[in-house]
């Protein structure tokens, strides 16, 4: 086996047992590396053939890039079951990462489906679109695996700007020019922001390892902070730090309190790529918060942190994301804006799973992941519907959706499935997401997972949680509202492509079938696990 | 069997799908068709249960759990029989203690381990042996003798969630009573113009959903067609309903659903409170008189947060100002479900979950004083808004509102009449309030106003009408020899107490009991203002002259309106002369259940 003292010395002096040794981890790494490269050699495909392939023909790379997202989920090489790391610890090799690797590789596909169907795109030259798809998809698998600053910072970076060229795609469209301006300055600052915080860990503990967090230490010659307990010193320096990587990845969650680029840049992009900011790019976001969290020490045994109350910051910041998302969503009256403002609410749902992240029943790998793959279901469906009805209407406002349950029956009674299960009522998924995130909790406040103190909190992040749900129903049904309940003259049915309805009718079903087969899906995401 | 019964409305809704919109009489009559096979099988299962005769039909439930415990444990490799006396005393609780108390519980786990085949098999010993262990407590339930026709499959095995299903002598009535509604309302629907796939589609999609809640017997399962019952009632009203649909909709979703968000917090406590933990309301209730595992604070607020949820549907005041709205923009077959199903989830949760699983705190003075407070509120509140109206539907629903108080009260008296009284009232308010809702839409049809000050005299009009009417009428106002009569009677009798049995809300038994018999006086108030709003009604409709020149147009009832009233009015004399047929089946299942309530107090 590899190890890693061994390879320290060996890019000292060479030698070469050393040399073999190294050489073996190298191949190793490879090999359980194989579903990036192939989905590299597609991004790099996909562009290439955009430059031979006739304009019509340009669209239909989106079968070409599903073609790479199936095949790099297939050649998954032997990764998910090892506790060594890649590339000399850089990337993470456990079931955590394997099971977002094929979440976002999954997750491509509605996407790169959404693209196809638009409309928004037409006569264009696809192929970069779907290689920087393609790219940004490759930036949240790394980002989900990411064990050491530097990778984490760089796969951060390849989903951030792959992010803003999708946004700014429609190069005359001045909506999408100034939300694409407005990604890239905030999200530049955001990374900037994290950048410093993750030196002030590196300065901390000496080490880019996620895993050395702990290990905060403080010499104490520092003569200026001399009447200062060594220990306040440190904790206010690590909270900072702390404080600092998570507005960097608050950002691509889209929680608070940074969440404000969200509304306005959903808006703008074309609405295929909304849909992959508000579920792919989050759950990469979420992924690799998770991961972080899940290195900090828990049981207050690390010096600095225990007097760090971060799981108290979290409740706090998931219930005020919540609230903020739900409260603001209420008086949306386009429907994209809407959607970025639920998926802030459903960014402080999702939160909750970093309060539950060491719990000994439900943890909060388990809980987010599952949450996300119904979140994946239900949220794309809200959007394919949406852009399907874009295409015909080019509005994306409430108003013009009044009637539409006649006009489009199957695409409304789909988007019916979607409101539901956003909103959390069973028979759907959504319900099943949220079930499980609240069992986790309540699991946790009965056993004390984090201390006896935290009951209280947890309790009071749950009922929050149950009130949001209510206040969400309001702006949900709304929709349903507009569509069914209100009566306008409009009669003439919408002309949906053959594609589009399967798409809808596909998502709706999988929105089912997580919570009718939840059995099965969650013996699945049950044995996932950092290392 | 009560698979077929709650799905067969959702096969047939699925047949609707695949039926051309424009084929408007092929969709009514096949939705009736299935209402009506329904009903049918809802009938069977009325014939075939004896309440403990010996001779069960249909499969009770102690085979099906020990069924369960079999295959569970047969399926892993035990050193031991699993069904040999060995194994049993160490696996199960003495049989004079219900639970294990915490500490005899380690040692038994302990003990299940070392029976395992292997070391690696031991974790999967001791998992099954949670299952059927929590299947032994599912037995031990006292409730669990008058079930019928259970069925127990698992569903997700990770959370121990099981497709449990059976009815006894609470909820088969129910049962009956949503199949019989749900045929009538179909049939009444029959002139429904305005999107009739979708209409009949919803409501059968209701059926299914009301159906299970008063047959689901695993909590999850029960939450899950609870919620179920939400869409096609929102769909429903906000669809179909009058001028203010959209927001009375919306109103009625959000109050339920917070209500039931709250309820679903609940059952995760529960569920994580209970050892093994479980969804399965007998094990629930079997758990709790051992006292070990679920402490009177825990129970107390349990209590609380359930009884929210259940408030809000039963409508308890002050939560009860969604109905109002929702009853008076509903269409009329909406309405009757509302009011003669929907209210009843709210007290069937009652009954089924907040008294059975936490007696300490259903017989504590707080929620005693608490439930016959309200339930006062509701007759006597109820009771003056109802007078106040001019509305005729908004007369009936806040009719409801006072009616459902009765519930309240009898539940609060823990008394065998009481409690029988509160079951009972809960299936004739059903009966007689889907009937008054009927007759409103009746009138509506034909006059296209509600409003009372304007009818009179359409007794001359429509004589058959008015005599149905009268029936339905009297039987809310509860004239004696109409189903009314009995059910109100016996909470009040039960809320007095009588020598054999105190009631809790007059008397006082050692330190429970809240010795406040002028609550019951109060109620008793509401009796008159019931016969003052209903007679006043009577004579602003029927009585008098003719107010307008159009009236004197009215056709008497057409046949789709007999068939449906005429069912619901023989009901109402049918169980006002000869009640015994009805509290038959309640009896057993609620003596029980008061039984095991009035345990904890000590008599």
């Amino acid at each position: 086996m590899f190890d890693s003292g061994l390879l320290a010395s060996a890019a000292e002096n060479f030698n070469a047992k050393e040399f073999g040794v190294m050489f073996e981890h190298i191949l190793y790494s490879v090999s359980a590396f194989t579903s990036e490269l192939v989905l590299v050699a597609f991004v790099l495909g996909t562009l290439l053939l955009d430059l031979v392939l006739p304009l019509r023909v340009s669209k239909h790379l989106a079968w070409f890039a599903l073609l790479g997202c199936l095949a790099a989920s297939f050649s998954g090489g032997h990764g998910g079951h090892s506790e060594e790391g890649l590339f000399l610890h850089m990337l993470a090799n456990d079931s955590f990462a394997a099971f977002f690797k094929q979440f976002f590789l999954f997750g491509a596909i509605p996407v790169i489906l959404l693209s196809y169907v638009s409309e928004q795109f037409d006569g264009r030259r696809m192929g970069e679109y779907y290689g920087v798809l393609l790219a940004a998809i490759l930036g949240a698998i790394l980002m989900a695996s990411a064990t050491h600053f530097l990778m984490l910072f760089m796969a951060l970076e390849l989903l951030s700007i792959a992010s803003y060229i999708l946004v700014g795609y429609i190069r005359r469209d001045r909506r999408g020019a100034e939300a694409a301006l407005k990604y890239v300055i905030y999200g530049s600052v955001a990374a900037a922001i994290m950048a410093y915080g993750l030196s002030l860990f590196y300065g901390l503990t000496g080490s880019a390892q996620l895993a050395d967090l702990a290990n905060v230490t403080f010499s104490s010659d520092h003569a200026v902070w001399s009447d200062w307990t060594l220990k306040t010193r440190a904790a206010l320096t690590t909270l900072v730090a702390l404080v600092m990587v998570f507005m960097g990845v608050a950002y691509k969650m889209s929680t608070l309190p940074m969440h404000f680029w969200a509304p306005d840049v959903y808006d703008g992009a074309p609405t295929p790529v909304t849909a992959f900011l508000s579920v792919i790019s989050k759950a990469a976001g979420f992924a690799l918060t998770l991961r972080f969290l899940a290195a900090l020490p828990v049981e207050n045994l690390a010096p600095a942190w225990e007097t760090i109350p971060w799981i108290e910051m979290m409740i706090i910041l998931s219930i005020v994301t919540m609230t903020f998302g739900n409260l603001s969503a209420l008086w949306q009256t386009n429907l994209k804006r809407m959607l970025a403002y639920s998926s802030i609410a459903h960014a402080g749902y999702m939160m909750m799973a970093f309060v539950i992240l060491h719990s000994t029943g439900v943890t909060g790998a388990q809980a987010l992941g599952f949450y996300l793959l119904t979140y994946l279901a239900m949220n794309f469906g809200a959007f394919a519907v949406v852009i399907l009805i874009e295409n015909r209407l080019g509005s994306v406002d409430l108003a013009d959706y009044q009637g539409m349950g006649r006009r489009a029956p199957l695409l409304c009674a789909c988007m019916v499935v979607f409101l539901f299960s956003l909103i959390g009522v069973p028979p759907t998924a959504g319900f099943a997401g949220k079930w499980y995130l609240f069992l986790g909790v309540i699991d946790a406040a009965q056993n004390n997972a984090h201390g006896a103190g935290l009951s209280t909190w947890y309790y009071v992040l749950v009922f929050s949680a149950a009130v949001n749900t209510g206040i969400s129903a309001y702006y949900y049904l709304n929709v349903a509202k507009e569509m069914y309940l209100v009566d306008s003259e409009q009669k003439e049915s919408l002309a949906v492509s053959t594609l589009g309805k399967v798409l809808v009718a596909g998502l709706a079903a999988l929105t089912f079938y997580l919570f009718f087969g939840a059995d099965g899906v969650l013996q699945n995401t049950q044995d996932m696990v950092f290392h | 069997m009560l698979t077929w019964c709650i799905f067969l409305p959702l096969i047939t809704a699925a047949i609707l799908i695949l039926i051309p919109s424009g084929w408007k009489g092929l969709i009514k009559s096949v939705s009736v068709i299935g209402a009506l096979l329904t009903f049918i099988v809802s009938v069977n299962l009325a014939i075939d249960y004896h309440k403990d005769a010996g001779d069960i039909e249909g499969t009770d439930a102690t085979t099906v759990l020990k069924d369960a415990q079999e295959t569970i444990l047969g399926g892993v490799d035990l050193k031991v029989d699993h069904k040999g006396a060995e194994f049993r005393k160490v696996a199960y609780p003495p049989a004079a203690s219900k639970s294990f108390n915490p500490e005899q519980y380690a040692a038994a786990k302990e003990a299940v381990r070392a029976f395992a085949s292997s070391e690696t098999a031991a974790d999967e010993v001791e998992k099954a042996w949670k299952r059927a262990l929590e299947l032994e407590y599912a037995l031990h339930a006292p409730a669990t003798k008058h079930l019928r026709y259970t069925e127990l499959a698992p569903w997700i095995s990770l959370f121990n969630v099981n497709y449990f299903l059976a009815v006894d002598g609470l909820s088969l009535p129910l049962v009956w009573l949503t199949a019989l509604l749900s045929l009538l309302c179909l049939v009444y629907s029959w002139n429904t113009e305005k999107g009739t796939k979708g209409y009949y589609i919803l409501f059968l999609l209701l059926e299914t959903g009301l159906l299970g809640v008063f047959c689901a017997l695993d909590f999850f399962l029960f939450y899950v067609f609870w919620e179920v019952v939400l869409l096609p009632m929102y769909f429903l009203i906000g669809i179909w309903g009058g001028k203010n649909r959209l927001y009375a909709a919306i109103k009625f979703f959000i109050y339920t659903l917070v209500g039931s968000v709250v309820m679903l917090i609940c059952m995760l406590v529960l569920y994580y409170t209970s050892e093994p933990n479980t969804f399965n309301l007998l094990s629930l209730m079997t758990v709790v008189p051992g006292g070990e595992w679920f402490s009177y604070g825990l129970q107390w607020w349990l209590f609380l947060g359930l009884f929210v949820g259940f408030a809000i549907k039963v409508p308890v005041f002050p939560f009860h100002t969604w109905l109002p709205d929702a009853h008076v923009e509903a269409p009329t077959a909406v309405s009757v479900m509302l009011a003669g199903i929907l209210l009843k989830m709210g007290g069937y949760g009652l009954f089924r979950i907040s008294y059975t699983m936490l007696p300490d705190a259903a017989a504590s003075n707080f929620f005693i004083a608490l439930l016959a407070i309200l339930g006062m509120i509701n007759i006597v509140y109820g009771a003056f808004c109802a007078l106040a109206q001019k509305d005729f539907k908004r007369l009936v629903a806040y009719s409801s509102v006072s009616h459902m108080g009765y519930v309240l009260l009898g539940l609060a008296a823990l008394t065998y009449y009481g409690v029988n009284g509160a079951a009972l009232q809960m299936f004739n308010h059903g009966v007689s309030s889907a009937m008054m809702f009927l007759l409103v839409g009746v009138v509506y049809d034909r006059a296209h106003h509600r409003d009372l000050t304007r009818f009179g005299g359409l007794g001359l009009q429509m004589p058959w009408y008015t005599g149905v009417a009268t029936v339905g009428f009297f039987a809310s106002l509860g004239l004696p020899g109409l189903n009314g009569f009995i059910s109100e009677a016996m909470c009040f009798l039960g809320a007095w107490g009588g020598n054999e049995q105190v009631s809790l809300v007059a008397s006082e038994v050692g330190t429970h009991g809240i010795a406040s018999r002028w609550i019951v006086v109060v109620s008793l108030l509401g009796v008159i203002l019931t016969a003052c709003y209903i007679l006043w009604t009577i004579q602003r409709v029927f009585l008098g002259q003719i107010k307008n020149e159009e009236y004197k147009k009215f056709p008497d009832l057409s046949f789709r309106e007999v068939f449906a009233l005429a069912p619901l009015g023989a009901l109402c004399v049918i169980l006002g002369v000869w009640p015994k047929i009805l509290i038959d089946f309640m009896d057993g299942t609620l003596t029980t259940m008061t039984d095991v309530v009035r345990s904890v107090i000590g008599n």
